[in-house]
């Protein structure tokens, strides 16, 4: 078997390129695609300056009849380029009709494995494309490791998901890093046009990846909570006023937004946090002493922070403090019922 | 209730010839029985799927609370895992994501002697056993007659106490059987509408306090749960009136405890709420990050639902040893009106509420 494998990979090293018409070339990304969201600017860059170095593999169609007669086994991205820099016919080497899907598959991301890193979309094709063919436990055992991917199987439908249902908006959000693979896992859970309203946002505002899912969880909280669809809550004019606000930079405007909206989750928890800050604005500290709520006020002390030069200093500060009016008024604040 | 849900059994190699699985496939329907496991969809759970498997680990574990908070000093005992009743707030929901179906630990009776030296070891120690951590107590009960197993030997002994937690009406293994001494039969409470929305499979709150009162009427200690208290839309009212049903069915002096705990859960089980109970008003609430790392209630909304239930029960009666579940001290002292202090100190509190029902 090992050795049937050897001679199957020496027999593609061994094909010798021939030119084919571009033309004949279907640059759809077909069944052992596995590249998205790339810029072929460099490789072409490339290819004008030292030329095409590594020939792609092609397959016939096997379909008679077609002006397209080739499918592209591996060299997505150099066929783009190339015909962004208007060639006609390129060298391709071409496997024979006969060669298993499976094999056409493998040959493109081992060549791939080699000498890139894959994006989640890119992620999501691969698996896809291995599933039709590869039983599934074999996929998670063997290929997601891969991917640096845990092998465990929700996360393989996670990617092959985002392969399979997500739109390109959100595709290509995934791609280029501005949507982190947490919250495109929450947006797997919600209809296309909800998808879309978040993409929307994550396409004008640069969120964190911990904001990013905060902003889901706390729109998808209240329309439960309104009872208001999450399309109409991201049309809110209290958010879209806020993305047109054109005083703020974008993480204020992330910061803003999340602020916003966490003050309508938690109405509560805010009020307290505000009341506490006034509490301690009306103590009139100077900026040596800082009291610091703990957080989510959920433990029960408070912390009281000095800075000082030396014991004698340290003495001062506290006999102040001390004799400060309205230490005593210092309490949990928030109001008995709520 | 359990019989009638069961679509297929699953008899672990090895673990046939337990008397146990012997015993539940004489009562499953016929022909369910195949060899495990094949993978099964997550969203169900596989509670249609019962599980015959012999249990590896310990049977007796302490309930595994964590040390920010004041944890009553239970002992779990694993005789099952995963239930066949759909509350929306089930922990254990994340708890056994990668492992569904009822699985059912059919190699009790062959541990039963360790379980029992670990009582003996201590007769000065009381060791508070319950079996409703991981699964209903009692909802499988007409199955794998757990009550046949256990009253017995937890009966004879003076130490210990047995607890069934449920949320079913399945008493007829408890009342079939000869002993009482020892052994508390335990429900979970909450408000009407909490009830019939959140507590897909459960028996109506009706239905657990007439068999509550049929148990007692038997000569059983009971106990309630108030767990998870979640506030909702008119809460105050609900929850008074489960109190009301409580004095219409119940003597309040044969309760030995009823414990009180807000809806708490790590995090990565909202997810899983929110795909498989689509409805659910349950995580509506305003939650923060507890020092467990659990999503817990804001604390002022805590002490408030304790306060409130406190002050109701209390009129209710006075001595129906009320505690919390997994609790600050904090907590304690300004909802409850004292603190035990921590864990040790429940523990404490309720040894001295065995001692004294059972005396």
């Amino acid at each position: 078997m090992i050795q049937v494998f050897h001679m199957d990979r020496l027999k593609t090293a061994d094909l010798l390129p021939q030119p084919v018409n571009l033309n004949q070339i279907d640059d759809s990304p077909g069944p052992y695609c596995m590249s998205y969201g790339f810029d072929t600017t460099p490789l072409a860059d490339s290819i004008r300056r030292i030329g095409l170095i590594n020939s792609p593999i092609l397959v016939g169609k096997g379909e008679g009849g077609d002006e397209v007669e080739w499918v592209v086994v591996s060299g997505f991205r150099r066929i783009k380029a190339l015909k962004a820099l208007g060639e006609t016919h390129i060298p391709c080497r071409i496997l024979p009709p006969e060669t298993p899907p499976l094999r056409c598959l493998l040959i493109n991301l081992y060549e791939n494995l080699t000498i890139r890193d894959f994006n989640p979309v890119e992620k999501g094709m691969a698996l896809a494309r291995l599933l039709e063919w590869v039983p599934e436990k074999k996929v998670v055992k063997a290929f997601m490791p891969l991917f640096d991917l845990p092998s465990r199987e929700e996360t393989l439908h996670v990617f092959v998901q985002i392969e399979t249902e997500f739109e390109r908006k959100a595709k290509d959000l995934l791609a280029h890093g501005d949507l982190s693979t947490k919250a495109a896992k929450l947006l797997l859970e919600m209809g296309s046009a909800v998808r879309e309203g978040f993409c929307r946002y994550f396409s004008i505002i640069k969120f964190s990846k911990n904001q990013q899912t905060q902003f889901i969880d706390f729109i998808y909280d209240l329309s439960h909570i309104e009872d208001n669809a999450i399309t109409r809550l991201l049309d809110d004019p209290q958010l879209t006023d806020i993305c047109d606000n054109g005083h703020m930079n974008n993480p204020q405007k992330a910061r803003a937004l999340i602020t916003l909206l966490r003050s309508r989750r938690l109405p509560h928890l805010v009020k307290a946090e505000k009341g506490f800050r006034r509490m301690v604005e009306k103590l009139a500290l100077p900026a040596s002493y800082r009291i610091t709520p703990p957080p989510f006020f959920e433990a029960p002390q408070y912390r009281l922070e000095i800075s000082f030069e030396n014991g004698k200093d340290l003495m001062e500060k506290l006999l102040i403090l001390v004799k400060k009016e309205g230490l005593v008024t210092l309490e949990d604040p928030w109001d008995k019922s709520v | 209730m359990a019989n009638s849900q069961i679509r297929r059994t699953l008899v672990e190699e090895g673990s046939e010839k337990s008397p146990m699985s012997r015993r539940i496939m004489g009562r499953v329907p016929h022909g369910s029985f195949a060899k495990p496991p094949g993978p099964t969809a997550q969203d169900s759970m596989g509670k249609d799927t019962l599980h015959l498997l012999s249990y590896k680990g310990e049977f007796l574990k302490p309930c595994p609370g964590t040390k920010e908070y004041i944890c009553c000093g239970y002992q779990i005992l694993n005789v099952a895992t995963n239930c066949p009743l759909d509350c929306s707030y089930c922990i254990l929901q994340s708890y056994f994501l990668h492992q569904p179906h009822l699985r059912i630990h059919v190699n009790l009776e062959e541990n039963l002697g360790a379980i029992l030296a670990f009582i003996d070891r201590d007769p000065e120690q009381i060791v508070r056993v319950g079996t409703g951590e991981f699964a209903d107590s009692l909802a499988l009960d007409p199955l794998t007659r757990w009550t046949d197993i256990l009253m017995g030997p937890f009966s004879e002994r003076k130490n210990a106490v047995l607890e069934f937690k449920t949320k079913t009406n399945q008493i007829d293994g408890l009342i079939s059987s000869p002993y009482r001494d020892r052994i508390i039969v335990s429900w979970s409470l909450n408000s009407p509408l909490i009830s019939a929305t959140e507590e897909k499979g459960a028996a109506t709150l009706k239905q657990r306090l007439e068999a509550a009162r049929r148990c007692q009427s038997e000569g059983f200690v009971v106990s309630f749960h108030f767990d998870p208290l979640i506030p909702h839309k008119g809460w105050r009212e609900g929850y008074l009136k489960t109190i009301d049903l409580m004095d219409r069915h119940l003597k309040p002096q044969g309760i030995i405890w009823i414990s009180m705990g807000s809806l708490r859960f790590m995090p990565d089980l909202k997810p899983i709420i929110r795909k498989r109970h689509p409805g659910t008003a349950i995580l509506d609430g305003e939650f923060i990050t507890g020092l467990d790392g659990k999503v817990r209630y804001f604390k002022p909304i805590r002490i408030e639902l304790y306060q409130f239930m406190r002050q109701n029960l209390e009129k209710w009666h006075s001595d129906l040893g009320l505690y919390l579940c997994m609790e600050s001290d904090e907590i304690w002292g300004k909802s409850m009106g004292w603190s035990p202090g921590d864990s040790e100190g429940l523990k404490g509190f309720l040894d001295e509420r065995v001692l004294k029902i059972f005396r």
